[in-house]
């Protein structure tokens, strides 16, 4: 009986969650922050291959062959009358900069600070130098080989690392708010079924522990699928051959062992002590202390989760389901850690379980006031 | 089943305590098939807490609950149906899927659940706002679904915590009629009330709690019976000092006349006589003691006789 009552339990909560519009808002925005995370990039304009560059007066240093062998980007080129045609050309989008070779050259451009225009301006500072050098009498290729000889090679550690912590960063962030969310609205509605004696019905028919870990796991589906609302375009992206941000598959594979783990750990305990209270306006107090693990343990995780704390942190039940799903997607811990950490927060969820049914089954039935601990302790 | 052959709710030597205080002490209360059980008592006697008890709610600290001859079990009480004293209902569900989840949850299959309460509603009244939230319903209308959601599995047991509280006088007839039909069809049900007066009608035996402990049980009339208690009513506003001497004291006055409690041995036509010295008589009786004032005669410490013979109101 105890286990079909639980279905029942998990059934209405399921039902009535999705009769609520909050709910659905909530599934909404994720959704929508997901696709903006990672759908967005694609939807938007590619930069164009080829630029409109106007060049005027004469072009005594080969500016116009320079720019007409590059092809990453390449660039249409045309003559401007003066400069003031190519000022005007520039101002109206007609070319997207304007090169002008009288008395020295100078760059008519929009935004000064434009990769396209550094791109212009080593071109041409290029073709001025080599002009210059060769005045000079000195070989220009010889120094263009000098100076290319002369930088050092540069070999990059780990050139996802920050596509990682990105992608780690917003996964916390989501699970961090969903579990807040659904811890209060655990606590919030055993407080309401005590306060209004829904759960004096209940408990007629249906054993505590039914009761509790109905709601428990009805809301933490819900919590589920706000989480899938998160996860589908990530899926699309996958399916429709497109790039994710690095490190985001793993660091989602590894946040969802722990974020079950971490909203069981979290509910359980958010549902057993909504119990203690006599009205639902002191479910937020009582649930405070589980926020408080939450807001110190989502700090911690983004500011430290790779130093030593954070890895001392890692076994922390109340914190690993944050800081470990971090760690994973920054690499910062073995996989000896990611099993003991894991293994300890299951564990941690079989003894919240037994002692909070406990909590549950005592406190409330026990209405009209606020229970202590001691009461709890002194009753049976 | 007659009421011969079915069970009894039989709780025995139930005792409880909360916070140092005793709640419940040594209650006993039996509950037959085919009567109305009232279980009676003033705020904070104890009353909701041997309804929790008894549907297992919370467990007692002495005594048992049996059923049929035996320990009650958890079986045993989903075949029963329990109305809390407040509204222990979900007010964002409709009130059609409220019902039809309580009777799963008593074990009926998901098609007769819906059968049953759809039926049930009609029957109260409520077939039209099926579909509406429970938050929706006025007080009277949200009692009368509190009623359906004890009943809505067919339950052999019918325990009401002060069903009556709050209603209006249509909405305690309907809730009479359904009471007296469960009843007749052989049921069982108990039900507690504060309001001693209002639900005397209504019972056939009471057990009466005062502070935790059983004062008054039995069957009503034969409790009236016996009682030595006995009252004159009449149709004027009676003032005490007419009845100096003459062994009465008016118990009560309302806008319907005056109650004069009349002591043991005191012949009424002589306590009549005094009162119609001082004003005219039309209507008057002779009546057994209502379950307030035999509430109070057990409860009340007894009062010294004045001087004059009269008792001095407590």
């Amino acid at each position: 009986m105890s286990g079909r009552a639980t279905r029942l339990v998990i059934e209405r909560e399921v039902r009535e969650s999705a009769r609520r519009k909050g709910v659905w808002a909530m599934v909404a925005l994720t959704f929508l922050g997901a696709s903006a995370l990672t759908l967005v990039p694609d939807l938007l304009p590619d930069e164009p291959d080829s630029h409109t560059l106007v060049i005027v007066g004469d072009d005594e240093i080969g500016l116009r062959s320079a720019l007409e062998a590059a092809t990453d980007p390449e660039f249409e080129l045309s003559d401007g009358e003066d400069r003031t045609a190519a000022l005007d050309a520039v101002e109206t989008g007609d070319a997207d900069i304007a090169v002008v070779l009288e008395d020295g050259p100078t760059l008519l451009v929009e935004d000064e600070n434009s990769q396209l225009v550094n791109l212009v301006a080593g071109i041409v500072a290029d073709r001025v130098a080599t002009e210059r050098l060769t005045e000079l009498g000195i070989d220009p290729a010889a120094v263009q080989t000098a100076f290319a000889d002369a930088v050092p090679e540069i070999e990059p550690v780990d050139v996802e690392r920050e596509g990682r912590q990105a992608s780690a960063f917003g996964i916390t962030l989501v699970l961090y708010i969903l579990t807040v969310v659904l811890t209060s609205q655990v606590a919030a509605g055993v407080a309401v079924e005590k306060s209004n004696r829904v759960s004096e019905v209940l408990l007629a028919i249906v054993p505590p522990r039914a009761l509790l870990f109905g709601k428990v796991i009805g809301v933490g589906c819900v919590g589920l699928v706000t989480l899938l609302a998160g996860v589908t375009p990530v899926v699309i992206r996958l399916a429709t051959g497109g790039d994710l941000p690095a490190g985001l598959g793993r660091t989602l594979i590894a946040s969802s062992a722990w974020f079950v783990g971490g909203l069981a750990l979290y509910l359980v305990m958010a549902g057993s002590l909504g119990a203690l209270v006599a009205r639902q306006e002191e479910a937020g107090a009582v649930v405070l202390p589980l926020t408080m693990f939450l807001v110190v343990g989502y700090i911690i995780t983004v500011s430290a989760a790779d130093t030593t704390l954070g890895a001392v942190l890692a076994y922390v039940p109340l914190v690993s389901p944050m800081i470990e799903p971090y760690r994973v997607a920054i690499g910062a811990g073995s996989p000896a850690e990611y099993a003991v950490s894991l293994a300890v927060l299951v564990a941690s969820v079989g003894v919240a379980g037994k002692v909070g049914a406990a909590v549950f089954r005592r406190a409330i039935v026990q209405t009209g006031r606020r229970i202590r601990w001691r009461d709890l302790r002194s009753s049976r | 089943m007659t009421a011969a052959d079915s069970p009894t709710l039989s709780v025995a030597g139930v005792s409880q305590r909360f916070d140092g205080r005793q709640v419940l002490d040594a209650v006993d209360l039996d509950v037959p098939a085919g009567r109305v059980i009232g279980l009676l008592g003033p705020n904070g006697a104890g009353k909701t807490t041997l309804m929790r008890i008894i549907f297992g709610v919370l467990e007692p600290d002495a005594g048992t609950v049996r059923w049929n001859g035996r320990e009650a079990t958890a079986d045993d009480r989903r075949r029963w149906g329990y109305m809390p004293q407040e509204r222990g209902l979900y007010r964002e569900m409709r009130i059609l899927d409220h019902l039809v989840w309580l009777a799963r949850l008593y074990g009926v299959p998901r098609g007769e659940a819906r059968e049953r309460a759809t039926d049930l509603l009609e029957r109260l009244g409520l077939a039209d706002r099926m579909r509406d939230p429970i938050r929706e319903l006025s007080g009277g209308m949200a009692q009368r679904v509190q009623l359906a959601a004890a009943m809505v599995h067919g339950p052999e047991l019918l325990v009401l915590d002060e069903p009556f509280a709050g209603l209006d006088p249509g909405a305690i007839e309907f809730l009479t009629s359904v009471i007296d039909d469960h009843v007749a069809a052989g049921g069982h049900l108990v039900f507690s009330s504060h309001q001693l007066d209002l639900v005397e009608h209504l019972c056939e035996s009471i057990v009466m709690l005062f502070d935790g402990r059983v004062v008054l049980d039995g069957d009503v009339r034969e409790l009236k019976r016996s009682s030595a208690q006995r009252s004159l009513r009449v149709d004027v506003d009676v003032d005490d000092a007419w009845l100096a001497g003459a062994g009465a004291r008016v118990s009560s006055t309302t806008a319907a006349g005056s109650r004069i409690a009349l002591e043991a041995g005191v012949d009424a036509t002589a306590v009549l006589d005094r009162v119609r010295a001082h004003a005219e008589v039309f209507d008057f009786g002779v009546e057994a003691p209502t379950l307030s004032e035999m509430f109070l005669a057990v409860t009340r410490p007894p009062v010294a006789p004045a001087g004059d013979g009269s008792e001095a109101p407590s």
